[in-house]
C-alpha cells in the first residue's frame, strides 16, 4: 500500500499554505525541502528525486500564496 | 492544563485536553509542531460541533477554530526575553534569526485570531505587550493542590521548591544560608544542577543545614509547606510561579527578590513577605529576620493566605467561558 498521489499533492498544497501563514518564506528553502521530504515519506516514491521536487514546488507555491 | 479540563468537566461541561508534544531537536521541529497544530481544525470532532477552544501554550494557539480564546501560560521565551542570556540557545546565525522571526509570526497569527487573550499573570501580559505589541488581560488561577494546603506551626527550616535549573537560580538560597548562621534550608526538586548545588553547599560550609528532597509526593509537599518557617522564591523573571501561592495557602510568608517577575504580583514587602535585591547577603539578612521574629511571620503569612484564597477556579472558568460567549450548563 502506498499513499494516494493526489492526497499527497493536496497535503503538500494545504500544509504549504499553513507554513506560509505561520511565517515561513519561500527563501526558507531547507525547511520547505524537509517538509516535502516528510510528505514524501508517506509513499514508496519517497526516494524519487522528481517526486520530491514536485512536492517541494507545490508546498513552496502554496506558502508563497499564503503570505 | 489537565486541571483546567477537570474543573470544566466538574462543572458539567464536556471538555477534552488536546496535546501535541513540542519537539525541539532542531529548529524546524518548532515550526513542524506549529504546523501540526495549524493542520488541526477543531471546529468539529466526530461529527459534533466544538463550541470553543482554549489554547494556552506555544504553539497550540496556531490551531484553527472560529471561537478561539487564548490564555497564555507559556510563550517560547528563548526567542524573546531570554534571547542573549544563558537560558536561550538561539544564536545570531541566519537560521536562528529566521526561527525567532517565525516564532513571532506564529504568535502573531495565533493570537490575532483569538476572540480574547488572557495571560496567566501581569508579568506575562507585560512581556506580550513589550515583545509582540499584543494586549492581554491577566487571569490568575489557583495552584495545583488548591483545597488541600494546610497551615501548621512555624518550623525550623526555610523551604525552596522548584526545578534545579540554572535560570531558577537555585544557588541563591544556598548562598544566603552562609549569611544566616541560624537558618536551615529544605530544597525540594531535582534537575541538571543538583550535583553542582550539593558541591556548592559543601564549599560554602552550609551542607549540614541543608536537606535535599529530590522527589516529594503531594502529601509530603503539603507537609513541608505546612511546617516551613518561610518559603524562599529565587528565580528571575518568573511568569507567575505557583510556589508563592502554595506558601500563602499554607500560611507562610515568602522571601523573594525584586527581579522575580510574577511572584511580585503577590509578595509585597512587609505585607505578605520580604522582597530584597538578588544578593546572598540580602536574602541572608531576611532569613535571619525570619528566625528572630517568629511573631511577625504569622501576620505576613495570614495576609498572604487571605490574598491567595481569593483565587478560585470558579472565577477563572467564568471569565474564560464568558470570553468564549459560553456559560455554565
Amino acid at each position: 500500500m502506498s499513499a494516494d498521489p493526489e492526497a499527497l499533492r493536496r497535503l503538500a498544497r494545504e500544509s504549504g499554505r499553513h507554513l506560509g501563514e505561520l511565517g515561513v518564506r519561500p527563501e526558507d528553502s531547507r525547511w520547505i525541502r524537509e517538509h516535502a521530504e516528510t510528505i514524501a515519506s508517506l509513499t514508496r516514491r519517497a526516494r524519487s528525486p522528481g517526486f520530491l521536487v514536485y512536492l517541494r514546488r507545490l508546498a513552496l507555491t502554496a506558502a508563497r500564496k499564503a503570505r | 492544563m489537565r486541571r483546567l479540563t477537570e474543573e470544566l468537566q466538574a462543572r458539567g461541561l464536556e471538555a477534552d485536553l488536546v496535546t501535541i508534544p513540542l519537539i525541539e531537536r532542531e529548529r524546524f521541529d518548532l515550526i513542524r509542531s506549529a504546523l501540526a497544530w495549524r493542520s488541526l481544525d477543531l471546529t468539529e470532532v466526530g461529527n459534533r460541533k466544538v463550541d470553543a477552544v482554549i489554547a494556552t501554550r506555544f504553539p497550540s494557539y496556531a490551531v484553527k477554530h472560529p471561537n478561539k480564546v487564548v490564555w497564555i501560560i507559556h510563550q517560547y521565551r528563548q526567542a524573546y526575553d531570554q534571547f542573549g542570556t544563558p537560558w536561550s540557545d538561539f544564536t545570531s546565525s541566519a537560521e536562528d534569526r529566521r526561527t525567532r522571526e517565525t516564532i513571532a509570526a506564529i504568535d502573531r497569527l495565533g493570537l490575532s485570531e483569538a476572540r480574547r487573550i488572557f495571560a496567566n499573570s501581569k508579568t506575562v501580559a507585560a512581556r506580550l505587550a513589550r515583545h509582540n505589541g499584543i494586549a492581554s488581560e491577566p487571569l490568575y488561577h489557583p495552584p495545583p493542590l488548591v483545597g488541600r494546603y494546610r497551615t501548621g506551626p512555624f518550623g525550623d527550616y526555610a523551604l525552596t521548591v522548584g526545578r534545579l535549573d540554572g535560570w531558577k537560580r537555585p544557588d541563591l538560597p544556598l548562598r544566603a544560608l552562609a549569611h544566616a548562621p541560624e537558618a536551615r534550608l529544605v530544597v525540594v526538586g531535582r534537575g541538571p544542577e543538583e550535583e553542582r548545588l550539593k558541591r556548592l553547599a559543601r564549599d560554602l560550609g552550609v551542607e549540614s543545614r541543608v536537606r535535599w528532597v529530590s522527589r516529594a509526593g503531594e502529601e509530603a509537599l503539603l507537609d513541608l509547606y505546612a511546617g516551613a518557617r518561610i518559603v524562599v522564591v529565587a528565580p528571575q523573571g518568573e511568569d507567575l510561579g505557583y510556589v508563592p501561592l502554595e506558601a500563602f495557602l499554607s500560611g507562610k510568608p515568602v522571601l523573594t527578590t525584586d527581579d522575580a517577575g510574577g511572584p511580585l504580583e503577590f509578595v509585597i514587602d512587609g505585607e505578605t513577605g520580604f522582597v530584597v535585591p538578588p544578593r546572598p547577603d540580602a536574602l541572608g539578612a531576611a532569613l535571619s529576620r525570619a528566625w528572630e521574629r517568629e511573631d511577625a511571620l504569622a501576620a505576613l503569612g495570614h495576609r498572604g493566605r487571605e490574598r491567595a484564597s481569593r483565587l478560585s477556579w470558579d472565577e477563572t472558568i467564568g471569565r474564560l467561558l464568558s470570553a468564549a460567549g459560553l456559560s455554565l450548563p
